[in-house]
């Protein structure tokens, strides 16, 4: 598999890798894939009280395009609003990462744990 | 094999092997001045290439206690599979449609039987054991009036595990059904005598055992005679059985690497069950949740197949890309599904997926072993740092229990 | 002494340029279906060849099939159209190579096929009339037709008779294992569906050959498994001899600048024969003729006792294919062509290359009118 660029920078040095606390209600936790798919993302969000997302970590099981578009997704959210984070689209992490055709199911699987994290922090509030 | 320092280590001989530079001068002067056409028996360029191959036949034969008559070369083990199977099948379609497999079978020979289910054959896929290898009572009972072929493959080419053939053909012969084995994986590698496992057709690979590719061989027993329909027909070659002007030279390469494998078997099995052992031991003395997959006595000694529990195995493979080992077979290793032999091991979903299988050779050192076993350790470390699996596994979650959406 | 080789058509010389192509190949030894470094170099070679095979023939990489060789292409090219045709007839001639002829005696034999073989005219050519009466009648799954003959090298119109398949819209197969290499061959011109073509007959290696398809033909693979080839056939590729084939495919366009030369020698060999004697006929003398063949009838002069006896003074030729040329029968192609079974027993088959030169056609004309008057006293 011909991986860009871009694609080995994350995963060679990927960005934010970690956990946060899951019970700090200023935690947004999302847990998307099933290992059985070969992709697991847990993607966490910490929202300060302007409710802007100041942090953002994650840990992927899951091919190099799966850790690629998680690691960038991280990177993206860090600073925007809850409102900003959620207009973070699939495509937008896949023409970055120019991820083959056979992998834009790892970007979809990014938006969706961004999803999961923003659902999961509003339901604590 | 040349080395060079910026080339993965080589991992992979059950996809294919280096040749032998002894083979490759063996091969040479027929690509020169020793070019003739096998068949052309009335002049003297045809007379040379034909001694060659009737010369490499011997060679072959005598690895298995066969007599030269019974080889028939191919282009490789997938047509040798093809011709024994659908060959016999033909020849015998009177006599019943029904044949007997095993689910872990190469995917030629799998392949190759949905082709005859479409025909109107009828197959038994054979489940395996977790060991990997197949239940002796079972095949005994899924015998009947009208089986024609039983065909179990020698050693398999993902797991390396070797299934019990004298038995096999023990059953075989006294229930009057003909035994077919790919080989493909094992001449050359382990002892095999059709006569004393009661084997009537056997497949060869040349580029398995450090032969060019595009030669193999079929084993086809004389007494009590075995006869297949051809696969492909035209002047008449190898008795009829396989037609088309026989490759001289890379016939004199595999006949050459069976001479080769003759004298040096033992010691060389030796060394590497010594590497693998090496090899093994490392990486479950640093790593946790690592599972062999496959029976360890009954194994080619150049194969281990192992999963390592909450990395992922493209993320894997993309770890250890100095290293050139491969995730299920080599044939399938370009799409995303996991290996249909691990799954029929009973291995689940999540741990075929993280397979590495790691096949050294001839040429494998130490050095290359330690090397890898470090390459490995640190990929593994890495990912499961990185793995969300891994981290509820270390807090005490049963990562089965969870209920995943899935996509 | 080396002897002087004119058996062309069975196999030819490796050229020395694709000896070293695949001397420096034996490094590379990595499975093309491997996605490893090995793999991919192995890959990126068998890709350029394929390429050279493509733009030999004026196709897309992804219509060239490698295969075991001619007989392998020729089996799969029948089987697989048969098979996968609803259609029982398969229409041929009589003068086809014997992978063809047997392919189909098997398809009849085994799979209840129907073989059709056409009227040749007194050229040897398929009379194209009485193939669109067959082709009005129907129920044919495919019709094959070689393109040049291995023993006589007559041309058949096969332009014309893709034309005439494709009017009836049955596939066509053409076997063009003599032509491909020696002369321009462009499949898309042509207009056959399938063509096949072996690479040692053009100074490449033996154990590789090509199966060009149009993609859109319907075909059974014959060898299954592992999904090699898109799925068309199964198997680790021979990547030595592939990168063969790919340097002789490079050198075939010097050999097709010398082919003059070569028809010189056949002209003034075959010019010479005559003189030997008028009783010796020419075999397809008025017919299209592939330039460097040369197939001559010697009335009491037994092939085999022919070939034998040029054998001893140093010179390979044969009579009849390769393929069959252990046994004493008469030619199948010669019959086709009207000879009686005595005279079809008298063939002799003079092949030249790039390799010979004129001492070569003098050594065997002058070997020819030696055996020839001691036989005939």
């Amino acid at each position: 598999m011909a991986y860009s660029d871009k694609v080995i920078d994350h995963y060679e040095n990927p960005r934010n890798v970690g956990s946060m606390d899951k019970a700090d209600t200023h935690v947004g936790t999302g847990l998307v894939g099933a290992p059985a798919c070969g992709d697991v993302m847990k993607l966490q969000i910490k929202v300060n009280d302007e409710g802007i997302i100041e942090d953002a970590k994650f840990k992927t099981f899951g091919c190099g395009s799966a850790i690629a578009s998680s690691s960038l997704a991280t990177e993206m959210l860090k600073g925007r609003t809850l409102e900003e984070a959620t207009e973070i689209k699939n495509m937008d992490i896949a023409t970055e990462l120019e991820l083959p055709p056979v992998k834009i199911h790892c970007s979809v699987l990014a938006e969706d744990a961004i999803k999961a994290a923003i659902e999961d922090y509003k339901s604590k509030s | 094999m040349q080395k060079r320092a910026d080339m993965p280590i080589y991992l992979d001989y059950m996809a294919t092997t280096p040749c032998d530079p002894r083979v490759v001068d063996e091969m040479l002067p027929y690509f020169t001045e020793k070019s003739g056409n096998a068949a052309s028996r009335s002049h003297a360029y045809g007379w040379e290439s034909e001694e060659a191959v009737e010369k490499a036949r011997g060679q072959i034969a005598s690895l298995i206690g066969a007599s030269a008559k019974e080889i028939v070369f191919t282009s490789g083990a997938t047509e040798s599979n093809n011709l024994a199977i659908k060959g016999l099948a033909s020849f015998e379609k009177e006599k019943g449609k029904h044949i007997i497999t095993v689910q872990t079978e190469h995917k030629c020979v799998l392949d190759t039987c949905r082709h005859l289910e479409d025909e109107g054959y009828d197959i038994t896929y054979l489940p395996v054991q977790d060991s990997g290898l197949i239940d002796l009572q079972l095949l005994k009972d899924s015998i009947r009036e009208d089986t024609i072929l039983v065909s179990v493959m020698t050693a398999n080419n993902e797991i390396g595990v070797v299934q019990p053939i004298s038995e096999i053909g023990a059953i075989c012969r006294e229930k009057g059904v003909k035994f077919h084995t790919d080989a493909a994986q094992a001449f050359g590698k382990i002892a095999i005598d059709v006569n004393d496992m009661n084997i009537d057709m056997l497949s060869i690979s040349g580029h398995k055992i450090y032969a060019p590719k595009g030669i193999g061989a079929l084993y086809v027993r004389r007494k009590p005679r075995v006869r297949l329909k051809a696969l492909i027909h035209g002047g008449g070659h190898e008795r009829g059985m396989r037609s088309g002007t026989l490759p001289t030279a890379l016939i004199v390469g595999l006949g050459k690497a069976a001479e080769i494998a003759a004298s040096e078997m033992q010691e060389e099995q030796a060394r590497l069950l010594s590497l693998r052992t090496r090899m093994y031991d490392k990486l479950h003395a640093e790593l946790d949740e690592i599972y062999l997959n496959g029976d360890l006595e009954n194994r080619i000694s150049g194969n281990l197949n192992i999963s390592f529990a909450y990395v992922e195995g493209e993320s894997l493979m993309m770890a250890v890309r100095d290293l050139a080992v491969s995730s299920g077979s080599a044939c399938t290793s370009a799409s995303l599904e996991p290996s249909y032999v691990l799954r029929a091991l009973g291995v689940g979903e999540e741990l075929a997926h993280t397979s590495l299988r790691i096949s050294i050779g001839r040429f494998t050192t130490e050095e290359e072993v330690d090397s890898a076993c470090s390459t490995i350790i640190t990929a593994v470390n890495k990912l499961r740092e990185m793995s969300p699996l891994w981290e509820m596994a270390q807090e005490g979650i049963d990562i089965t229990k969870i209920e995943w959406a899935g996509h | 002494m080396q002897p002087v080789y004119l058996d062309n058509n069975a196999t030819t010389v490796l050229k020395p340029e694709v000896i070293e192509a695949m001397s420096q190949a034996l490094n590379m030894f990595g499975n093309p279906s491997s996605t490893h470094h090995y793999g991919r170099v192995a890959r990126q070679a068998m890709d350029e060849a394929r390429r050279a095979v493509a733009d030999l023939v004026g196709v897309r990489s992804e219509q060239v099939v490698f295969t075991a060789g001619g007989t392998e292409a020729n089996n799969m090219a029948i089987y697989g159209a048969f098979m996968a045709s609803e259609a029982r007839k398969i229409v041929l001639t009589a003068t086809e190579h014997s992978s063809v002829l047997k392919q189909v005696a098997s398809l009849v034999a085994s799979q209840g096929a129907e073989a059709d073989f056409l009227k040749l005219n007194e050229l040897g050519l398929v009379d194209l009339q009485a193939l669109e009466n067959t082709l009005k009648e129907g129920d044919i799954a495919v019709v094959t037709v070689m393109y040049a003959n291995n023993e006589t090298g007559i041309i058949q119109p096969i332009a014309d008779i893709a034309a005439l398949c494709k009017k009836y819209a049955v596939p066509f197969h053409t076997d063009a294992v003599q032509v491909v290499g020696k002369q321009a061959v462009n499949f898309a011109e042509l207009g056959c569906n399938t063509l096949s073509l072996s690479c040692h007959k053009f100074a490449g290696p033996k154990g590789v050959g090509a199966l060009i398809v149009d993609g859109k033909t319907a075909l059974e693979p014959l060898v299954i498994g592992g999904g090699q080839e898109r799925g068309r056939r199964g198997g680790t590729e021979n990547t030595l001899g592939i990168v063969g084939a790919g340097e002789a495919i490079k050198q075939a366009q010097a050999m097709q600048k010398d082919m003059p030369r070569v028809q010189a020698l056949r002209d003034k060999t075959e010019q010479a024969l005559k003189n030997v004697s008028n009783e010796i006929i020419i075999v397809g003398e008025n017919s299209p003729r592939m330039p460097h063949c040369l197939s001559v009838i010697t009335p009491g002069l037994e092939g085999e006792l022919a070939v034998m006896s040029m054998d001893m003074k140093g010179i390979c030729v044969s009579h009849g294919s390769a393929c069959s040329s252990g046994k004493i029968e008469p030619s199948h192609v010669l019959k086709a062509l009207g000879y009686s079974d005595d005279l079809a027993k008298c063939g002799l088959r003079i092949a030249f290359s790039w390799q010979n030169t004129d001492e070569d056609a003098d050594k065997f004309i002058e070997a020819f009118s030696e055996i020839y008057k001691r036989i005939k006293g």
